[in-house]
This record gives structure tokens, C-alpha cells and sequence, in this order.
């Protein structure tokens, strides 16, 4: 076989960039939903090499970490690129938290650079950052420096290589110690590669992204996958009230193909319909929901009101993103999350034992696409690591075909319209209130977002403290999703006979508050 | 049920009735988010008899801007 013809598969992100600029690059890669002009594969490989030098002039080096402050334009493509293409690592941060969450999050990663939008400037500038803030050059300006580095021709290994670490993924940040996701370039690329090959996806396919580009299902599942297949991404901004009304015609414009959503965008694109009938364009094939659960009815609703089969993924941020994926298949299991995609899947009892097909225990994943580790965090990583095998906390069951069932969770996570929220988290912001002297969050159940957090509270002796004070108070320190919506104030929290908090007792306490509110309201009403 | 103090007194209920309680601020409060902004604006949507897409993220902003946006929906954009 003549050398040119063997396919060198591309061992790093900006190697694969590379790879596709020279294969086409006058395709659209990149283009804003309400935009016209689409980044070709050619133009973000060339911005992304130029902000790879200006990250080298500012005296980045290899395996530092960038903290990418903004999302959702073509711009967080051509910085997240750009540290690629300079062996850095990329750390993409929700500009929506709190001051004090990306205060912790930055004081961890240790970045030596913030890269920002006009849009999310002002607030990295209230942080105490100790390294640079810079604002991403908008596409379209004049290259930001003079110098001519040849990174189309440099060897890929001088960059990176598959074992590099690539991307850092914060799940959790304000107290203790932030949990930051690392992966190397081969975590990410095995996974781009098999979503590909699960779905079928080729060069022909437009995907739309409407969930933020700083999660993991947004960013590993939705986005990066496309170049891999060679596709055009459509970048929307996350879901949202103004999108709604906007989705399906910005589907018909772009002729989009596919899209990711998470349980609560289902609901609310139910919800919707019934109110203003659309008209579902005929390029769409189909739509896939990960990040929380989702019911078969809701699946079957979602299906038969918009005509696309709707597929159901299962994956964490540890396993970079899907593990399991539901094939297009009409006769496939609605209540399953599919088979597994990427390295192996087993369920184990609680002595770490391998459990037959069809009984359920915890499920453990091992396999090229479980994250390199926690960041700084061996303890943690260790943790969660068994002989090889990623546990993932989640009880499932495997069943004769491969097919992946889901029915509850070991760990203590919250699950709120698809983002993690963890209750110690929480607890600890609510206990930093000098008028708490006990607190306890937990999930309830809600029909839109699947769970919202509600926390039982001690106050202090004599203390007036009020529901509304201690939400402010949260506030301040927390993203708005891991607020408490619901606060109960108890005597005591409620504990088991070996002294550990009794969540499921906490539930009932506030079922009951639920009850009492309601007749209370229904005497009111006579 | 046109005039401003009978529409902000009709959110109030549909507001508290929705998450427990009502605050001015719905969205810097913490009691409305993006997702949830949604589900309310469809619920008044049908409660005000209004055409589709009737909101933006910045009505939601507020039970005053809400009114507001209410009442000019309805045809009394004076309303305040």
C-alpha cells in the first residue's frame, strides 16, 4: 500500500483539527444560530493558530491551565482550539456561577490565563485573579500578532500527545475542595469517535447545540463530535425563553439533523407545542437526552408529537460524558438507556462482586474514556476507582441484549433540569449563616426540572432567621440552580439509629409541609 | 381584569401558587431561573388568554415587569 494512502489517525484535538482543515477547508464548521457567515474548518484552524501564539507570547506553556470564561459563539471554539494547538490545558467555566464559586474554582485550577468575552468580562474582573484576564479576539479582527509560527507543519507530538491532558471540567466548587474533571486527548477523541460511529453521523450531518458549551453533554456528546464526522455545528445559546419560540425555525433555516437536549428542555418543548403548533422541519432525524432521567412516556409523547425518535444516553462527567447510547430503533427499550458505547460496562453488588444479567447493583464503567482523574485530587480519584473500574454510584441493571436500565443512586447528588448539584455543597453555605446551626439539603421531586434542592435548617437558639434571608444568603455564594428553592425549619434533623442523616425521613417532612400548606389554603378558601 | 393593580394581583397568586411564595424580583431572587421562566410564561400565557410567545427572558425579570408586559398585551399599555 503507497505510504499517502494509509489514514493516520490524529492523536490530539488540534491534530484532528488539522487533519479536517486540510480534508475541507472551506466547509462550514461553526455557525451562530441567528448568524449567516459559518467559521470554516480553514478559518478555525487558522484562528486557532493564531491564538496559540498569542498564548505563547503571553508566556503560556505547555500543560498550563487557560480558563475559558465564555461559551456558545464561534469565539469559545477558536480559544478552546488554541490552547489545544498549544499543549494546554483548556478549563471551560460557567460564567453564570457565583463570585465565590469561580473565585474557588480559579484558586484550584491555578490558571495563568482567563480568557473572556465582552459579554462575561465584568465578572472575572470582581475576582481576585492572580493571572491575566483577556478578552478572545472576535473573529473577523486583524491576527493579533506579527510573528509566523508554523503550526500547520509543526510536528504533532511537539504540541501534545494522546496521553496530555486536554480539558479540566469543574462539577462542583464553592467549598473543600473543587472537583475538577481532567481528561487527556485520548479520553476525548475515543469518545468523539465512537458517538460518531453509534449515531451514523457523516460529513453531511448539521447539528445544532442549545445547551452550554462549559457541560459536558453540551461540549464532549453535542459539539465536539462534529469534527470528528466532518459536520456543521449550528451554536445556539443555552435554552432558554428567548430560544423557545425561535427552536424549530432556526431548525428549518439551518436544515438541522440532530440536536442534544436534557429531560426538562423535553418537557418544556411539550409544554410549548400544545400552545403554538410548529411546523417540525423534515431535515431533522433525530434528538438524544442525557444529564437525567426520562420516563418512556415521555419519550413516547416526545416522539409522537414531533415525529423524530427521541434517544435516551447515560454517561457522567467521569466517563467523559455517554457510556451508553440508545440505538435508532423503533423497537428498542423506551425505559433503557441503551448499550454501551465506549470501553465496558458491569453491575456489581456491594462487595464489588459482578452481578448476573437483569439484577441490579452499582454500575461500573471502565475503558479509554474514563477521565484521566481528578485534578489535584489523588484521594478523590482513588475513591472512586476499583481495580481499573470507574464506580459510578448509580444503580442499574444489565439486561440479556446489553441494554442498560436505570432505578436510583448510591451518592448523594442532586440532579436539577440535568446539572449536578452536591448536597454537602450546599449544606456548607447554608452552615456558613451564623444563625444555622444545622443544615440538610435533599432533592424533591419536580415535574419540570426532575428534582429541585429544598434544604431542613436548625436556626440557632433565639435566632428569627428567615426562609427568604437564608435563599438571599445562598445566593450570594452559589450558581442559582443549586439554591434551595425550599427551605423547612426544624427542631432537629431527623437521623438514623447509627447517627446518619435520614434524607428520606427529610422528604417526608416536607411532603407533609407540602399537605399542610394545601389544606391550609383550601380552609382559607372556604 | 385590564387594569395594572388587578394583573399584578393575579400574578401574585399564580406566582405563589407556582413556587410558595412571591417576590418582586422573580429571577435575582432565585425563585424563577431560565428553565422555570418557561414554564411560567406558558402558564401565563394561557391565564391572560395571550397569543404564543408572548414573553421575553426580561419580562420575567419582575412581578412589575410582567404587569407591564401584560397589560400593553392586552391592549392597555398604559397601564401602571
Amino acid at each position: 500500500m503507497p505510504a499517502d494512502s494509509v489514514t493516520v489517525l490524529p492523536t490530539t484535538l488540534g491534530a484532528l483539527l488539522r487533519m479536517r482543515a486540510r480534508q475541507r477547508p472551506e466547509q462550514a464548521l461553526v455557525c451562530a444560530a441567528d448568524g449567516e457567515a459559518a467559521m470554516s474548518y480553514g478559518d478555525l484552524n487558522h484562528h486557532a493558530s493564531e491564538f496559540a501564539q498569542l498564548l505563547k507570547r503571553l508566556g503560556c506553556a505547555a500543560g498550563d491551565r487557560i480558563v475559558i470564561g465564555f461559551g456558545n459563539t464561534p469565539e469559545f471554539f477558536v480559544a478552546l482550539f488554541g490552547c489545544w494547538r498549544a499543549g494546554m490545558i483548556a478549563v471551560p467555566v460557567d460564567q453564570m456561577l457565583a463570585g465565590a464559586e469561580l473565585q474557588a474554582i480559579v484558586m484550584h485550577a491555578q490558571p495563568v490565563l482567563v480568557v473572556t468575552d465582552p459579554g462575561a468580562r465584568a465578572q472575572w474582573q470582581q475576582l481576585q485573579l492572580t493571572c491575566s484576564l483577556i478578552e478572545a479576539p472576535a473573529i473577523g479582527h486583524p491576527p493579533v500578532t506579527g510573528e509566523s509560527v508554523d503550526w500547520e507543519n509543526e510536528p504533532v507530538s511537539a504540541q501534545a500527545s494522546a496521553d496530555s491532558p486536554a480539558l479540566l471540567l469543574y462539577t462542583s466548587g464553592t467549598t473543600g475542595e473543587p472537583k475538577g474533571v481532567l481528561y487527556s486527548h485520548g479520553n476525548l477523541l475515543a469518545k468523539l469517535r465512537t458517538i460518531s460511529e453509534w449515531f451514523g453521523f457523516d460529513s453531511s450531518y448539521v447539528t445544532l447545540c442549545l445547551l452550554p458549551t462549559h457541560f459536558g453533554h453540551g461540549l464532549i456528546c453535542n459539539c465536539l463530535p462534529v469534527l470528528d464526522y466532518g459536520g456543521t455545528l449550528i451554536l445556539a445559546a443555552p435554552f432558554s425563553l428567548d430560544l423557545i419560540g425561535r427552536l424549530w425555525p432556526i431548525i428549518e433555516r439551518h436544515g438541522v439533523n440532530y440536536f442534544s437536549s436534557v429531560p426538562t428542555v423535553v418537557r418544556l418543548l411539550l409544554q410549548h407545542v400544545r400552545r403554538d403548533p410548529v411546523r417540525i422541519a423534515p431535515s431533522l432525524k433525530f434528538v438524544t437526552c442525557a444529564s437525567a432521567p426520562l420516563r418512556s412516556e415521555e419519550v413516547e409523547m416526545f416522539q409522537s408529537t414531533f415525529g423524530v425518535p427521541l434517544l435516551n444516553c447515560y454517561g457522567l462527567t467521569e466517563t467523559t460524558g455517554w457510556s451508553t447510547c440508545s440505538a435508532n430503533d423503533p423497537y428498542r427499550d423506551l425505559a433503557a438507556v441503551g448499550k454501551v458505547i465506549t470501553g465496558e460496562l458491569r453491575v456489581v453488588d456491594a462487595l464489588g462482586q459482578p452481578l448476573p444479567q437483569g439484577q441490579q447493583g452499582e454500575i461500573q464503567i471502565r475503558g479509554r474514556a474514563v477521565m484521566l482523574g481528578y485534578f489535584k485530587n489523588p484521594a478523590l480519584t482513588a475513591s472512586v476507582m476499583r481495580d481499573g473500574w470507574f464506580a459510578t454510584g448509580d444503580v442499574g441493571a444489565l439486561g440479556a441484549d446489553g441494554t442498560v436500565t436505570l432505578h436510583s443512586r448510591i451518592k448523594e447528588l442532586i440532579i436539577c433540569a440535568g446539572k449536578n448539584v452536591y448536597p454537602t455543597e450546599v449544606d456548607d453555605v447554608l452552615m456558613s449563616h451564623p444563625d444555622v446551626a444545622e443544615a440538610c439539603t435533599v432533592g424533591l421531586e419536580d415535574a419540570l426540572t426532575g428534582e429541585q434542592v429544598a434544604a431542613c435548617v436548625v436556626r440557632v437558639t433565639g435566632s428569627a432567621l428567615s426562609a427568604q434571608a437564608l435563599i438571599a444568603h445562598a445566593q450570594r455564594r452559589l450558581a442559582a440552580y443549586k439554591c434551595p428553592k425550599r427551605i423547612l425549619f426544624v427542631d432537629s434533623i431527623p437521623r438514623t439509629s447509627r447517627g446518619k442523616v435520614n434524607r428520606s425521613s427529610l422528604c417526608t417532612l416536607f411532603a407533609k409541609q407540602a399537605a399542610r400548606s394545601v389544606s391550609e389554603d383550601s380552609r382559607a378558601n372556604v | 381584569m385590564n387594569t395594572a393593580a388587578d394583573i399584578r394581583s393575579r400574578l401574585l397568586v399564580i406566582v405563589s401558587e407556582q413556587y410558595g411564595r412571591a417576590e418582586e424580583e422573580l429571577i435575582a431572587s432565585g425563585l424563577v431561573d431560565s428553565l422555570h421562566a418557561i414554564a411560567l410564561a406558558l402558564k401565563l400565557e394561557r391565564e391572560f388568554d395571550l397569543p404564543p410567545n408572548s414573553f421575553l427572558l426580561t419580562d420575567m425579570r419582575s412581578i412589575t415587569a410582567l404587569t407591564l408586559r401584560i397589560a400593553a398585551a392586552r391592549g392597555n399599555p398604559g397601564a401602571s
